[in-house]
């Protein structure tokens, strides 16, 4: 044995305890989960009254609230984050500190205001809009951070060899600054997909959960992490565990698919 | 390069097509969970049969259930309690009653007790006695389960089966029905209790002084919630009175464990 | 001329999306105290809120337990995780490879998005049962709270060890071993040292996101709301006590200002945190 390796090899026992636990985590769920992930489950409508049925509603409102949450949020956190990275901004350590503190805001505390605004004082339903309204409070530090990250990332020399080549401020960011920082905000608009779709406490209040026959808006929106929280938690169906287990693979699937999605997309931006 | 531009009006375009949808008729319930499994099943059934109406479904509890659609911000409570006047505000609500949802004392098999009289059971959840062994079962610590505040479950349990004396401040609270259940089949010397119209596999349900809960003789049993839905009464003949008429007229109400029809 | 009208427009629209960012996490605070406000205006409100008794039926709102269980929750979690963490970082800032890195890089980054409910899920079906039959108590507890806590944060602890380790330069590294020392010895003066700042930032990171967790600590850490006795008794925590009490007390209601404290609370925490990973932490 190298001489003065001790500590190293602690390192490597605990990696490898590390290791273990989240091999028994994502194990058993899948082998909880997998005998029962079927198409059948994945493309029928739930059914209450026998306690089966599939998650089709629930799948596509995790994928439209998602989706029109980074639609609404990614604009609005790039803009933040190119105001405070690339203009001078005044109070640029308040919007920080701000922005860091609501980055690790319980998403329950967020839930709760956002009902007491949202369904309180404009009178919006319980619904998958309002649910939408939560998620991007939740998502809009985040890709505020995510994106200043990736403004980071580039190399100051091509601003100024672009401001010296007489582009006005606004260009050079336009042009150049984007751009280069364009797959490094794919693979966090990723992350962000994957950190919503995975949102449940604050889904609970402001979104509802259940599924309505008729699509809309306006309608509740129950999402796939809600469906597990509820059926663990409300159901007295016999076979829950298993549904849990097979909605549970189902959403891991779902985000490990979108982080590859947009890890691919920024490799080939890059 | 005006992508940036393109994408914001199309998230624009986006957003407010969703707020300028034509608006398809919303109803919301929200209250009690302790019916949440009967309302998921009927509500779907009142949706087919009117188009263009959606229904959304929260949890919430009794107290909430009964404050929202006083002031308007839901269209139907529902609540296991009765309405007390500094929850309405004075708004006039109309009562649907859902029928009766039985409270079972539940035990984890493991006790060795399956039948107490009434001062042990009080005994038993304020927290007063220890170990099974204290009320002729196993050497096993009693391990209370409860429910939170908002439980309509938990004031029945209190006011009709500990004559108003709490549960023990030392109970595990369990968020909902299910994980009550969950929890007291897999904790050896748990008790709790769960609202239900059969006895659940994996646990006891006590005879409590004399009484024997009977799913065929349900209506015997002498603690239950009375779960009820609520509509202002504003709303006369509207899509809320409905719908509420609609889901306490259900026949398979029974099958979620909601007996008789009113009470 | 036109282009710089252009700019200015762009300019200017910037500035107001930060603006209203500003304003409405601002008021995302300011609609929490507008809640608060109810109870805080009250005459000893402070001695009833720091009280260990929780009981708001009859008027008892102390929430010292549920900031105990918040505490010692967390700090378990920490216990448990930061050496983990240690150990899977320097363990993968010793492989050689780049491929190797950036897959565990990946593959941590995955772990990170696991969503808690399915932690918690896990928690109910193992880590419960196993302190009941191992440690005693009734499985519910601040100790399962914890270690599903732990694993929770392991993810996020690894990747930024990791990722201030590899921060340090090597040549930080070959002056220490060209001067004699051995790999541990370089590791624990030469590179624990030189990655201080990233590592107490990414443990901070860590914490805030232990204390705001809520689905997982519900679902195993048992509820109670009495002052928790010792590490395998039940307890609650400022969030779980949130979404468990929110049924009770609509908005509008005293104990809904309370709640609103809780949050206030839960704020303030994760803003101190802020500034302690600003002032020792700051790594760029």
């Amino acid at each position: 044995m190298k001489r003065g390796m001790v500590w190293h090899r602690v390192a490597a026992v605990l990696f490898a305890i590390a290791a273990a636990g989240f091999a028994l985590i994502l194990g058993s769920v899948l082998w909880a989960g997998l005998p029962d992930l079927t198409w059948h489950f994945l493309a029928s409508w739930p059914n209450e009254r026998t306690g089966g049925g599939g998650i089709l509603p629930e799948l596509i409102n995790t994928g439209v609230m998602v989706g029109l949450t980074l639609v609404i949020t990614a604009p609005l956190g790039l803009a933040v984050a190119v105001y405070r990275r690339e203009y001078r901004m005044r109070r640029a350590a308040t919007l920080n500190h701000l922005r860091a503190t609501l980055l690790s805001a319980p998403t329950i505390v967020v839930g709760l205001v956002v009902y007491r605004v949202a369904v309180g004082w404009w009178h919006w339903p319980v619904s998958l809009l309002t649910g939408c309204l939560a998620l991007a409070v939740i998502n809009w530090p985040f890709m505020v951070t995510v994106a200043g990250e990736a403004l980071e990332g580039v190399p100051q020399g091509y601003r100024e060899a672009s401001l010296a080549l007489g582009a006005s401020r606004w260009q050079t960011i336009r042009r150049v600054v984007i751009p280069a920082s364009l797959a490094q905000l794919v693979e966090g608009l990723g992350m962000a997909a994957a950190r919503l779709a995975g949102e449940s406490a604050a889904l609970i209040v402001t979104a509802g959960v259940n599924v309505s026959r008729h699509w809309s808006f306006w309608a509740p929106g129950e999402t796939l992490a809600v469906h597990i929280w509820y059926i663990r938690t409300e159901g007295l169906v016999l076979n829950r565990d298993a549904a849990a287990a097979a909605t549970g693979v189902t959403l891991m699937v779902l985000i490990a698919v979108v982080l590859w999605l947009s890890r691919r997309i920024a490799r080939w931006l890059e | 390069m005006s992508w940036i531009w393109a994408l914001l009006l199309m998230s624009l375009t986006i957003a407010s097509g969703a707020v300028a949808q034509p608006r398809t008729e919303h109803l919301s319930i929200l209250g009690a969970t302790s019916t949440l499994g009967y309302l998921r099943a009927a509500v779907p059934e009142w949706e087919r049969l009117h188009p263009g109406y959606t229904v959304s479904i929260s949890g919430g509890g009794s107290v909430a259930g009964v404050v929202e659609v006083s002031r308007g911000r839901v269209d139907v409570g529902v609540s296991d309690v009765t309405p007390q006047k500094e929850w309405t505000g004075g708004v006039r609500l109309v009562r649907v009653p859902l029928g009766r949802l039985p409270i079972l004392v539940i035990v984890h098999p493991g006790t060795g007790v399956s039948r107490v009289s009434a001062a042990e059971i009080e005994a038993l959840m304020t927290g007063r006695v220890n170990s099974w062994r204290q009320v002729g079962g196993a050497d096993l610590p009693v391990v209370v389960m409860s429910r939170p505040l908002a439980s309509g479950a938990l004031s029945v349990v209190e006011q009709k089966m500990l004559s108003g004396r709490r549960v023990t401040t030392r109970a595990i609270v369990q968020l909902s029905n299910g994980a009550m259940l969950a929890a007291v089949r897999e904790t050896p010397g748990a008790i709790g209790f769960l609202e239900s119209g059969v006895v659940p596999s994996g646990v006891l349900a006590m005879a409590i002084g004399g009484d024997r809960y009977n799913p065929r003789n349900a209506l015997a049993w002498p603690y239950f919630a009375a779960p009820a839905l609520y509509y202002r009464a504003s709303q006369g003949s509207g899509p809320a009175a409905d719908l509420a008429h609609f889901l306490g007229s259900q026949g398979y109400r029974r099958d979620y464990g909601l007996y008789g029809a009113a009470s | 001329m036109r282009d710089w009208t252009h700019g200015g427009l762009a300019r200017g629209l910037l500035a107001a999306t930060a603006l209203i960012f500003l304003v409405a996490g601002l008021g995302l605070v300011a609609a929490l105290f507008l809640g608060a406000w109810r109870f805080l205006g009250e005459p000893s409100a402070l001695s009833n809120l720091f009280g260990d008794f929780w009981d708001p039926l009859r008027n008892r709102y102390g929430v010292l337990p549920f900031i105990v269980g918040s505490v010692v929750v967390t700090l378990g979690a920490l216990v448990m995780a930061v050496p983990l963490a240690l150990g899977v970082a320097v363990t993968l800032a010793e492989q050689r490879t780049a491929g190797m890195k950036d897959f565990a890089v990946r593959a941590l980054t995955v772990l990170t998005a696991v969503p808690s409910v399915i932690f918690g899920w896990w928690g109910l079906q193992m880590v419960v049962p196993w302190v009941r039959a191992r440690v005693g108590g009734p499985g519910f507890s601040l100790l399962a709270a914890g270690i599903v806590l732990a694993l929770m944060v392991l993810p996020t602890f690894s990747l930024f060890f990791f990722q201030s380790l590899e921060r340090v330069p090597q040549s930080l590294r070959e002056g220490s071993a060209a001067l004699g020392a051995t790999p541990d010895q370089t590791l624990w003066r030469v590179a624990f040292r030189a990655a201080m700042p990233g590592l107490t930032n990414g443990l901070l990171v860590g914490v805030a996101r232990a204390l705001g967790e809520t689905m997982a600590v519900q679902m195993v850490i048992g509820g109670q709301t009495a002052l928790p006795s010792s590490l395998t008794s039940p307890g609650a925590t400022l969030t779980t006590q949130i979404i468990t009490d929110m049924t009770v007390f609509p908005p509008g209601t005293r104990g809904h200002a309370v709640l609103d404290i809780m949050a206030l609370l839960l704020m303030l925490g994760m803003y101190v945190l802020v500034r302690l990973a600003e002032r020792w932490g700051s790594v760029s």
